[in-house]
């Protein structure tokens, strides 16, 4: 097998959240950063669904953004097709790589501009590419579109505010396929949509997913959709990746404490009585994580090298209590 | 869990029906304009700006002389009072000056002036205003930085002692090479730049406020490049509060532009504004000839009271909060 599709190589981002200088120098204090992303590494196969999951704060967004090249990241690198999203001088290169990679963010009311028509809004990929030549021929494809989402072709002429946001979600949808694209970010695309709506949108990914053989990267923090969606799940904790495993293997057989904690979260309809590990604490401030494994003020398992050593991702654990000893079941 | 998800099952209701509609009958049925049907005083206000940028438009028509030509003006008919008055005399409604000019005549071409001057000078200031604001809302950093502390800085002077300034650098630059036409490019120039700040603050604020908006970033993803992004999507969707702060700014354009004719620093005698009007009238003003200051002190006061109850509506009709 081939180079995998997507390459995350030790990615960190970290922010400056420091006071302004003045106030600095004026009221004492000092530079502080906050480590968004620490060391994520990871592969995509072409057309599989890889998701991110992990509590808010945990970094999933951020690595969304360093992937697409929004935000640059602090050090490591991402390699698309073996493209370089960093390097200034595999620029060109990027240019015509740009086309391949779409995003469909988590808000529909705040990713599709206002202002602009629907026709508008879907075209502007296709434009910026200059993939399709006369007006006509765009305001056919747009249509087009449009139906392979599940719309009117003549809602083309309509604006944003008049559509309902499982309907905004599927405009967003469709501008990302104008450019052809092949791999999609997909940012919590169901999260801000009722639950009635979310599965009409699930299945229509995975529907294109199919047809076009499209290769996802889906960040979540709500794992019954993370089940329905993904092939292969990383649990990021405080920036950084805990579990990475196949989506079948993680469900059933989660190793990482604190994934067994994320998955006993889960309320099932059956009421099958299963013993669950209660979520305990809250995730740390990232600004000053404690000491060791991050996770370590709120697992069952901890002992004293949790405490001052980060575990490694280890055959696709980070946990101390899981690769030096055997856990009990 | 995977119950939850509920597999294929009744699709969205697709939205359809009325998609052509035309740009009118969208502002007819606009939020807009139903706020505008909603208050008289808002259309009384608009109804008469309408009728003073008609007549300063049709001035050369409606005017019985050219104020502007000295040929056509005769001192015989210097200081006659107005029409209904016992001594008024016809064509002459509003009475003449001192030098025979019809009062009515010279309002009419000092709206032109005024209202000339007071649009250039928002047109300037706010395209300056923009492009700064824009620039340092979208870059932030140092360049946001130093824009908007030359913009305190700026904002410390009040904006006629600003216009002053630029008025007497270009005097004594241009000395008497000043003739009418560059004396009005001058006020232009000196109220551009004296309004602009404003513009570039509330810009700043609303490009801050949408740059971190997604659409921002889908835009970013196909490699717009930033003055693109920045024109296209984020500058129309801040547009609201500006044209509020054109409309109120217009009308302090135009009292900037009479305050400095008015104190001898704008429009010269032979080419008057409304505010060179009132200066000239103000010195016949206790000798009994009231009629020269009082009509285009009246024509100034309900220009600007009309073009500030519009700019008033229209802050009240954008802003979402006030509803």
């Amino acid at each position: 097998m081939s180079a995998p599709f997507v390459q995350a190589k030790n990615l960190r981002r970290v922010f400056d959240v420091s006071k302004p200088w003045l106030n600095r120098v004026l009221e004492g204090g000092h530079l502080e950063y906050l480590k968004a992303v620490d060391g994520v590494t990871f592969d995509i196969n072409k057309g599989e669904t890889f998701a991110l999951v992990g509590e808010s704060g945990s970094g999933k967004t951020t690595v969304a953004r360093m992937i697409v090249g929004l935000l640059p990241p602090s050090s490591g690198q991402v390699l698309i097709d073996g493209v370089s999203m960093t390097d200034p001088k595999q620029a060109p290169a990027r240019r015509r790589l740009r086309r391949r990679i779409q995003m469909i963010f988590q808000d529909p009311y705040a990713s599709l501009n206002p202002r602009f028509r629907v026709d508008a809004i879907i075209a502007e990929p296709i434009r910026a590419f200059d993939l399709i030549q006369g007006e006509r021929d765009i305001q056919a494809r747009v249509g087009e579109l449009l139906s392979l989402v599940g719309l009117h072709p003549d809602d083309r002429l309509k604006y944003p505010h008049e559509f309902s946001g499982g309907q905004r979600q599927r405009i967003a949808i469709a501008r990302a396929l104008a450019s052809d694209a092949e791999f999609i970010v997909c940012d919590e695309p169901t999260s801000a949509l009722d639950v009635s709506v979310q599965a009409q949108i699930l299945n229509l990914m995975r529907d294109l997913q199919d047809k076009f053989g499209l290769t996802y990267m889906f960040i979540s923090h709500n794992l019954a959709v993370v089940r329905h969606m993904a092939t292969r799940v990383g649990v990021m904790y405080l920036g950084r990746i805990v579990e990475i495993a196949e989506g079948r293997e993680l469900f059933a057989r989660p190793r990482m404490p604190y994934t067994k904690m994320l998955l006993g979260a889960v309320p099932d309809l059956a009421m099958s009585g299963r013993q669950r590990i209660p979520v305990k604490g809250e995730i740390p401030n990232p600004i000053d994580p404690p000491p060791g494994c991050a996770f370590n003020p709120r697992c069952p398992l901890a002992f004293d090298l949790c405490r001052k050593e980060t575990p490694q991702l280890i055959d696709g654990v980070a946990c101390h209590a899981v690769n030096t000893a055997p856990v009990p079941a | 869990m995977s119950e939850a998800v509920v597999p294929h099952k009744a699709e969205e209701p697709l939205a359809r029906g009325a998609a052509q509609t035309g740009w009118f009958k969208r502002a007819v049925e606009s939020d807009l304009f139903y706020s505008f049907r909603r208050s008289k005083i808002t259309m009384i206000a608009a109804a008469i700006t309408l009728l003073f940028f008609l007549l300063a438009v049709f001035a050369s028509l409606l005017a019985v002389q050219n104020p502007f030509d000295p040929a056509q003006l005769q001192l015989l008919n210097s200081r006659i009072s107005p029409l209904w008055t016992a001594d008024g005399q016809s064509p002459f409604l509003l009475g003449t000056d001192e030098q025979g000019r019809d009062v009515l005549s010279a309002i009419l071409y000092g709206l032109r002036i005024s209202l000339l001057v007071g649009i250039l000078g928002v047109v300037l200031s706010g395209a300056l205003g923009i492009l700064l604001g824009l620039t340092a809302g979208y870059f932030g950093g140092a360049v946001d930085g130093l824009i908007m502390r030359v913009a305190d800085v700026q904002l410390s002077f009040p904006a006629i002692l600003i216009a002053l300034l630029i008025n007497g650098i270009a005097k004594s630059l241009l000395g008497n090479k000043l003739d009418e036409m560059s004396m009005l490019g001058v006020l232009v120039l000196a109220i551009g730049l004296s309004f602009w700040v404003q513009y570039a603050r509330t810009v700043r604020g609303s490009v801050m406020v949408e740059k971190n908006k997604d659409y921002v970033a889908a835009a970013q993803l196909i490699g717009l490049p930033a003055p693109v992004i920045m024109l296209r999507h984020v500058l129309p969707n801040t547009m609201g509060p500006i044209l509020v702060i054109a409309t109120i700014n217009l009308a302090l354009a135009i009292i900037t532009e009479a305050t400095l004719s008015f104190l001898g620093s704008g429009m010269p005698e032979t080419m008057p504004s409304l505010g060179t009007l009132i200066r000239i009238g103000n010195n016949y003003l206790f000798a009994g000839e009231w009629w020269i200051v009082a009509f285009p002190g009246l024509a100034l006061a309900i220009l600007i009271l009309s073009i500030n109850l519009l700019g008033d509506w229209l802050r009240d009709a954008l802003n979402p909060k006030l509803r």
